[in-house]
C-alpha cells in the first residue's frame, strides 16, 4: 500500500499534462534533471568534490569524487564506492544524483567516485558499460591516483545505474585478478522484458511507466536484437556480496528481490531490504518523501560496517511476493 | 511577545490575505513556470493549466512553489487533478487552507 507522502507526490506528478515516454532525449533529460532537482532534498553536509577526466581504455569519462572535509587534510586511503546513476540509461548525470552522493559520503565517511558515462540513444549498449569499465579499472589500477583503498573498491548505482554496477562486477570479478568488494543497488532494474509482477501490478501511475520503460531499454540495446539482462547471466558465485534495496511500490521491485534470492541460492552474502509504501528511486524525492533521506542515511551505516569489518551478514526481506515466470 | 516580529507579521498577513491577493500571487508563480511556453497567450483563471503547458514536472514545481508562498500544506487528498486544474480551483484550495478554521 502506498505510503501518505508517495501518494502526495505521485498525485501531483498525475496533475500535470504531457506524456514523457514519447518525448525527445533532449526534454527528457532536461524533465529528469528538473524534477530532481525540485524534489531532492539539498544535502549541506561539508563534502569535498573534485571534478576530473578518467582517460583509459581508449574512452574519457568525467567523474566527480566527494569526500567528507573531516578527511581532506589526511592523505590515507579512503574505502571507495563508485556510482552509477539511473535515468533509462537515456537520463541522468553526475549533476542529477549530486545531493545523493553527497548524502552518502556524508552518512559513510566513504569517498563516493560519481561516473557520468556516455548516454542512449547517442550511445547505446555497451557504451555505458565501456565507461564504467574504465572508471572502476583506472581506480584498480592507479589507487593512490585516486586516494582509493585498493582492499576496499565497490560499486554502487540506482535503478538501470544499478543494472551497469552488477554488470561491471561481473566483467571486473571474472577477467582480473582484483576484486570488487561489494554491490550497493538501490531499487534496481534489471529486465528489459517484464516477467515479474511488481511490473503489471505497477505498471502505471507510480512515477515509472512500462512505455517509458520499454522505450529505455530499447535505446540502450540500440542495433542489437537484444541485451541479456543481469538476472540470465550465470556465475552468481562469482559475484560480490550485495546490499540491495527495493521499494514496494516499485515496478522494479520484485526483479530486485529475484537477483538478491539468486546471489542467495549461489551462497553470496546479500542485506535486501524491502521499504513498505515506496516508489522508484524515492531516495532521489526526499522532500516530499522523508523515507528518501533516511535510506540513504541506512545505506550509509551500512557501508560504514562493511568497511569496518569487510564483511556482509545476510538478511533476506521477503515481504514481497516473487512471481518468477521463468520458475 | 513582540507582534512586530517577521514570523507573527508573516501569519498575520497570511491569515488576512483576500482571495484577489491570493489569485494574484498564485497567477504570479503560475507566469514565471510557464513563461516559455505561453507564447503571447494570456493566463485567465479559469483555462486549464494543462493547456498552457503544464507537465508533470511543472506541477511539482508549482506545489513547492505554492507551499513556501502561502506557508501551507497541501495534504495528499486534496491534491487532485481537478484542485490543481485552473487558477480558480487551485485558489480555492488554498484559500481553505489558509481560513482561521483550518489553522
Amino acid at each position: 500500500m502506498l505510503d501518505s507522502s508517495s501518494e502526495r507526490f505521485l498525485r501531483i506528478l498525475s496533475a500535470g499534462g504531457g506524456n514523457a515516454s514519447s518525448v525527445e532525449a533532449a526534454t527528457r533529460r532536461d524533465s529528469f534533471k528538473t524534477l530532481l532537482g525540485l524534489a531532492g532534498a539539498a544535502e549541506t553536509a561539508p563534502i569535498v568534490v573534485e571534478d576530473r577526466v578518467v582517460d583509459a581504455l581508449s574512452v574519457r569519462v568525467p567523474v566527480r569524487s566527494y569526500r567528507p572535509l573531516r578527511l581532506a587534510g589526511s592523505s590515507e586511503p579512503l574505502p571507495t564506492c563508485v556510482f552509477f546513476h539511473g535515468g533509462g540509461f537515456v537520463a541522468g548525470s553526475i549533476e542529477t544524483h549530486d545531493n545523493i552522493c553527497r548524502s552518502l559520503s556524508h552518512a559513510s565517511g566513504w569517498q563516493l567516485v560519481s561516473v557520468g558515462y556516455r548516454l542512449a540513444p547517442e550511445h547505446p549498449y555497451p557504451a555505458p558499460i565501456e565507461d564504467g569499465l574504465a572508471v572502476v579499472g583506472a581506480i584498480m589500477m592507479q589507487p593512490a591516483d585516486y586516494r582509493a583503498d585498493p582492499d576496499c573498491i565497490v560499486v554502487a548505482g540506482d535503478s538501470v545505474g544499478a543494472g551497469l554496477a552488477v554488470r561491471i562486477c561481473r566483467i571486473v570479478n571474472e577477467r582480473v585478478a582484483m576484486r570488487v568488494k561489494l554491490q550497493v543497488l538501490l531499487c534496481p532494474a534489471f529486465d528489459a522484458t517484464p516477467r515479474f509482477a511488481s511490473r503489471t501490478t505497477f505498471a502505471h501511475g507510480y512515477s515509472i511507466d512500462a512505455d517509458m520503460i520499454a522505450a529505455d531499454f530499447n535505446s540502450f540495446r540500440g542495433r542489437l536484437a537484444s541485451v541479456a539482462s543481469p538476472l540470465d547471466d550465470g556465475g552468481f558465485a562469482d559475484l560480490p556480496p550485495a546490499i540491495v534495496h527495493v521499494a514496494e511500490c516499485d515496478p522494479f521491485r520484485d526483479e530486485g528481490l529475484a537477483f538478491a534470492q539468486k546471489l542467495r541460492s549461489a551462497r553470496v552474502p546479500v542485506d535486501a531490504t524491502t521499504h513498505a509504501g515506496m516508489l522508484h528511486i524515492f531516495h532521489a524525492f526526499s522532500r516530499f518523501i522523508p523515507q528518501g533521506r533516511a535510506v540513504l542515511q541506512q545505506v550509509g551505516a551500512q557501508l560504514k560496517q562493511f568497511g569496518a569489518t569487510r564483511s556482509l551478514a545476510t538478511r533476506v526481506d521477503e515481504s514481497a511476493v516473487i512471481a518468477d515466470a521463468h520458475g | 511577545m513582540d507582534v512586530t516580529t517577521p514570523a507573527v507579521a508573516s501569519r498575520f498577513e497570511r491569515a488576512t490575505m483576500d482571495r484577489p491577493t491570493i489569485e494574484q500571487r498564485v497567477m504570479r508563480i503560475i507566469e514565471e513556470i510557464v513563461r516559455d511556453k505561453l507564447d503571447g497567450r494570456v493566463l485567465s483563471t479559469s483555462v486549464p493549466l494543462t493547456e498552457i503547458g503544464m507537465a508533470s514536472v511543472d506541477m511539482v514545481n508549482f506545489l513547492l512553489q505554492l507551499e513556501e508562498e502561502f506557508g501551507v500544506q497541501v495534504p495528499a487528498r486534496l491534491v487532485t487533478p481537478a484542485n490543481f486544474g485552473s487558477v480558480d480551483a487551485v485558489v480555492k484550495v488554498i484559500s481553505g487552507l489558509m481560513a482561521p478554521a483550518a489553522a
